[in-house]
């Protein structure tokens, strides 16, 4: 074997890297700032890059030059954390705030699952959730949301570890003030034309549109676009919709990865068996537990599940009174500040876009 | 308000049938005016550039640097035209000269795979490393040789092996002339072929 082949086979372990994770790394520091949870709203951010022209996403690539190396992620939301890539994996012992870096190749079956209050929790709400009215729903309908959402502009330094200079980065974090946006997503289809309305603007938008990749994101949707049609196909065992969710491009060992694509899920909307099925899903996720009092972007008061990666707890607020999911926020815990955080304020089927519920 | 009546031309097209793939000029042409459009060769390439890089300078630090590389590339991308229809040569160059700045740490890595056999660019996909001992020395042996390697004679190299990249491509990605990458190659595996030498008599020494 001469030397070139031996070097060849050094490393070889190492994969191809992801697509999803790659774009929105690029997207993200194109955009220079993240309001919204990059994986669901990569949509719309692929719609801004369209609507608001060259100019704004040249500007922004400029501002995102100007700032210190590693900041800017801190200004992506904790959603984006995970699509920018920050993911770290274990081996890496100089990470703040982690106190267990979990990787499991084997998580459903795994019988710790959340802590005892978190499962009770959860169990709660997903037996408030499956109770709620399942009509049917038709092709043509879209699901409205009113979400309130906002980032934050961190003017932390990196860690002083320089090896791990990009981990935990946020410092400083100051909130953007919460837009509001209404969203009509079409129910069946990423390819069909939806809308968004943000200061009296109403948006169109369609995936195809968008010019992605029609093989990485089907018109049906997927797990990180997914349409509220296919979230009717997923499974409602927990165990079987965890072990999916765990082969969703990704980090299937991570129970991070895991924690994230549920909340990604949940903040769509799903059919309420579905929805259920999400919630006693996570509480199958070691690492999960409960924080007594939450309160979302727009003020609501609630209860919520968390999971720490990275130094940055990820909440899921729920209502203390009727156990439905508020919205989420991102918080760093060496100083408490708020990274991002989003709320849900409406969510409803309408007959078309652009159609306040009645 | 609503929106359907304009909707027509864009629900057209999601049922026309599927496009035949641009080739990366194509893209990087409309992308002039369509900005967007770049994110279709950060898709395409993304995982090749994400792997290659990850494999120098380990995953952490990886992923700085191909979000970089799809940066520099987006911003310098009118000046790309005659560097073929494939533009992922153009993206390794790209993410090779930014990996310079992260040199001592790609070094530190090969060192501490030199010193303990453990890889830390590998382990987080690795599950459990057993490698037999004799392959293990091996990877020590060459990890260090490799540390050790000028910059510039790395990059070739392993633009060659890892990248998969030609002589001429990587005279092309680097902006050197091909007879320098010819050198530095030559150069780099006579090093390694000496370091390599006596646990192997199937290597022999010189060329």
């Amino acid at each position: 074997m001469d030397e070139l082949e031996l070097i060849s086979r050094l490393r070889e372990e190492v994969p191809l890297a992801s697509a999803d994770r790659a774009e929105h790394a690029f997207l993200t520091s194109v955009q220079g700032r993240g309001t919204w949870p990059v994986r669901r709203h990569g949509l719309v951010r692929l719609l801004r890059l369209r609507t608001e022209a060259a100019v704004p996403l040249a500007a922004a690539a400029a501002i995102r030059r100007r700032r210190p190396a590693g900041i800017i992620i801190a200004a992506a939301t904790a959603a984006g954390l995970a699509a920018a890539g920050l993911t770290l994996l274990p081996g890496s012992s100089s990470l703040p705030g982690n106190t267990s870096l979990p990787r499991n190749t084997s998580l459903p079956g795994n019988t710790s699952g959340a802590s005892p209050a978190a499962a009770r929790l959860l169990a709660k709400v997903a037996a408030a959730a499956a109770a709620q009215p399942n009509p049917p729903v038709r092709d043509s309908q879209f699901v409205y949301l009113k979400t309130w959402g906002a980032g934050s502009v961190c003017t932390g330094r990196p860690l002083a570890n320089s090896d791990s200079a990009r981990v935990a980065v946020p410092g400083d974090c100051v909130p953007e003030k919460p837009d509001e946006v209404q969203f009509w997503y079409p129910v069946s289809s990423l390819c069909a034309t939806g809308a968004f309305l943000k200061d009296g603007k109403m948006t169109k938008f369609s995936f195809k549109a968008a010019s992605v990749d029609p093989e990485q994101f089907p018109c049906s949707g997927n797990m990180n676009y997914p349409t509220y049609r296919f979230l009717q196909t997923l499974p409602t065992d927990p165990h079987a919709l965890l072990r999916l969710i765990q082969h969703t491009d990704g980090h299937p060992g991570l129970y991070w990865w895991a924690f994230s694509t549920i909340g990604n899920l949940l903040y769509n909307g799903s059919p309420p068996p579905v929805t259920a099925a999400l919630y006693r899903a996570a509480a199958l996720i070691p690492g999960v537990t409960v924080v007594p009092d939450a309160t979302d972007t727009i003020g609501r008061p609630g209860v919520a599940v968390a999971f720490i990666f990275q130094g940055i707890r990820t909440e899921w607020i729920f209502s203390k009174q009727t156990l439905q999911y508020l919205g989420s926020r991102e918080i760093n815990i060496a100083n408490g500040a708020l990274v991002s955080q989003t709320a849900i304020q409406q969510r409803a089927i309408v007959d078309h876009a652009g159609q306040a519920p009645g | 308000m609503g929106v359907d009546d304009v909707a027509d031309g864009w629900q057209a097209s999601a049922r026309a049938p599927a496009e035949i793939a641009d080739d990366d000029l194509t893209v990087i042409r409309h992308s002039e005016s369509d900005p967007e459009r770049f994110a279709v060769l950060v898709r395409r390439h993304g995982p090749a550039v994400g792997r290659y890089v990850t494999r120098r300078i380990g995953q952490e630090r990886a992923e700085d640097v191909v979000a970089e590389t799809f940066l520099v590339a987006f911003r310098k991308r009118a000046g790309y035209q005659d560097q073929g229809r494939d533009c992922l040569p153009w993206l390794y160059g790209i993410a090779t000269r930014l990996m310079h700045r992260e040199r001592r740490n790609e070094v530190r890595q090969l060192r501490l795979l030199a010193a303990s056999g453990t890889d830390p660019v590998t382990a987080p996909f690795t599950d459990r490393v057993e490698d037999a001992v004799a392959a293990r020395g091996v990877k020590r042996r060459l990890a260090a040789a490799m540390a050790e390697l000028p910059v510039n004679q790395r990059d070739a190299l392993l633009l060659l092996v890892w990248a998969g990249l030609s002589y001429e491509q990587i005279a092309a990605a680097t902006g050197v002339p091909l007879g320098t990458v010819q050198s530095r190659i030559s150069r780099a595996r006579r090093r390694l072929r000496q370091s390599l030498a006596d646990l192997d008599p199937a290597v022999p020494i010189g060329d």
